[in-house]
């Protein structure tokens, strides 16, 4: 192993900017053509409101309106998250390991996820009303496929030998899964988890559009028949941040709790 | 070999107690795989019979494919055989698991332990409390000059290293027979070498009944009391060489007349067998 020299730390913040650079200058390209859309092109503000003022808007609005939005619809997504992990992986686990739950359940599975989440939506609303159950359950139904498809996928991802050394020391089957295959499934979770944490603020903003009277879904939908394009932005922006925060969470967990995965080769070897 | 100084060097090394105390005895083995429903069985293994004594370290032989991890797996119970029968040390027994330690070619660490939670991962499988098989296997480790890297995970060390790990693991289970499946095979000529020596000295301590599998015949030599050459799939056991190299040896050994003559007839004996199996594909 080699200490970092004095110059390292500099050189790799200059590598890591020269990587960046094409996305600023994408980024960049995006933000002014946006800003000055209205003046190059001539068309009313509400088409594309500039930057500055959807900025604006998003402070302005936020104790009032955006926030206390955020704070339903972040709710939803939370519940929503959670319920389909936990289904999505207690149904990977069993369909992993009772091959006619696999045959009976997954055909059925994989066919729900070819009807749209937006046509199962207003259904749930009768069932359950106009609160928050049938967002949690529409965001629920969209998260719980990848986490169960990813933990299917990496129980399955232990080699044969492993599970042999596992037989030769006489395990028992209870062992070979705390022991080996959840482990070694982790990664191929965090995999599917970050995805679902991702689309469950589509779910959870589906189930709003179809009928809420709390959250940034109707705030979204009020505003736009308004003409107020720039709110609808901000509640956009904020909607983001969410699923962005989301993903990062997601992501520090899987840094902290399956470190060893990112370790890599000592390239002296 | 003149017979005097055979006789010496077993009086210094494990295999040396008078043979007949079998211990592992395979009773005409046969293993058939698939049934006519699949188109067809596929014979792995052909009436093999073999004695092991207690302390001796025998080595089977032959060309890939040739059924010999097959016949350890059974020996191991981590199959059965479609016909004969395993006794350990007389007796047939349903479960045969605890009596073996079993190493594979690849060292199977787990790349989310450490290499002391590795280690651990046999006797903890035992039922040793978790926080008491830690400390087993640092014990271990120290023991073996691997303390330093108890805290590193698998993938910050060579392979020579991890194999030494996978050994830990499979020696801290106190299994007096030990199964070893290829254990260098994925290793490097030279890390190879070292290793051979390695388990050697290890042998010399433990005095382990020890049952090798490989398709290299110098390591065969080099390690062996006696060597079972195996016939092309399917597999039977073909012909007995006794190894009568001086104990304890070393890597002077592998130029010395003795051990190239005896290098030399294993050769052929399993050389037309190899040739078979390279042209059947």
């Amino acid at each position: 192993m080699v200490e970092p020299v004095e110059g390292g730390r500099r050189d790799r913040v200059v590598t890591r900017l020269k990587h960046a650079l094409p996305l600023l200058i994408t980024v960049t390209v995006i933000i002014l053509v946006w800003e000055f859309f209205g003046k190059i092109t001539g068309e009313p503000e509400y088409v594309l409101p500039p930057l500055h003022k959807i900025l604006i808007t998003a402070v302005d609005r936020s104790l009032d309106k955006l926030l206390p939005a955020t704070s339903v619809t972040v709710q939803e997504i939370m519940a929503g998250f959670a319920l389909g992990t936990i289904v999505g992986f207690l149904l990977g686990v069993a369909t992993f390991h009772v091959e006619t739950l696999r045959r009976a359940i997954m055909p059925l599975v994989i066919a729900s996820q070819a009807v749209p989440v937006l046509a199962i939506a207003p259904i749930l609303v009768i069932w359950f009303g106009f609160g928050i159950e049938p967002k949690i359950i529409v965001a629920g139904l969209i998260v719980f496929f990848p986490v169960t498809i990813n933990t299917m996928a990496g129980l399955g991802a232990v080699e044969r030998d492993v599970i042999n050394l596992m037989n030769s020391l006489d395990a028992t089957p209870r062992q070979v899964f705390f022991k080996v295959r959840f482990p070694a499934a982790l990664p191929a979770i965090f995999t599917g988890l970050k995805n679902a944490a991702v689309i469950s603020v589509i779910g959870a903003i589906v189930g709003e559009w179809v009928g809420s009277d709390a959250g940034l879904g109707p705030v979204m939908i009020a505003a736009n028949s308004a003409f107020k394009t720039d709110l609808v932005f901000a509640a956009i922006l904020y909607l983001a941040v969410i699923g962005v925060s989301l993903f990062l969470a997601v992501s520090l967990a899987e840094r902290k709790l399956i470190a060893w995965h990112f370790l890599t080769r000592n390239p002296r070897g | 070999m003149s017979a005097s100084s055979s006789n010496a060097a077993r009086a210094e090394t494990p295999g040396a107690q008078p043979l007949p105390d079998v211990r592992v005895w395979a009773d005409h083995v046969t293993k058939e795989f698939g049934g006519a429903a699949d188109g067809g069985a596929v014979v792995a293994v052909v009436d093999a019979s073999l004695k092991v004594s207690r302390g001796e370290f025998v080595t089977l032989v032959g060309p890939s494919g040739c059924g010999k991890s097959t016949l350890l797996n059974i020996i191991a119970g981590l199959i059965e055989p479609t016909d004969g029968r395993i006794l350990i040390d007389g007796q047939e027994e349903a479960n045969r698991r605890r009596h073996f330690g079993y190493m594979f070619q690849r060292d199977l660490l787990l790349p989310w332990r450490n290499i002391r939670a590795n280690v651990a991962l046999g006797i903890e499988v035992l039922g040793v409390p978790k926080r008491k098989a830690r400390e087993m296997a640092g014990t271990i480790l120290d023991e073996f000059g691997l303390g330093g890297f108890a805290d590193k995970y698998p993938v910050q060390l060579s392979g020579g290293m991890r194999q030494r790990a996978a050994f830990m693991r499979t020696l801290l289970c106190q299994r007096e027979i030990l199964l070893l499946d290829e254990p260098f095979g994925a290793l490097d000529a030279l890390t190879r070498s070292v290793m051979q020596e390695w388990l050697l000295k290890l042998w010399g301590r433990h005095h382990h009944t020890i049952i090798f599998i490989t398709h290299d015949i110098e390591e065969a030599v080099f390690l062996s009391d006696r060597i079972l050459t195996m016939s092309a799939r399917p597999g039977r056991i073909k012909n007995e060489f006794r190894v009568d190299l001086p104990r304890p040896r070393d890597h002077t050994i592998l130029t010395t007349p003795a051990f190239t003559a005896l290098k030399q007839r294993v050769l052929d004996d399993i050389y037309e067998e190899s040739v078979r199996t390279a042209e059947a594909g």
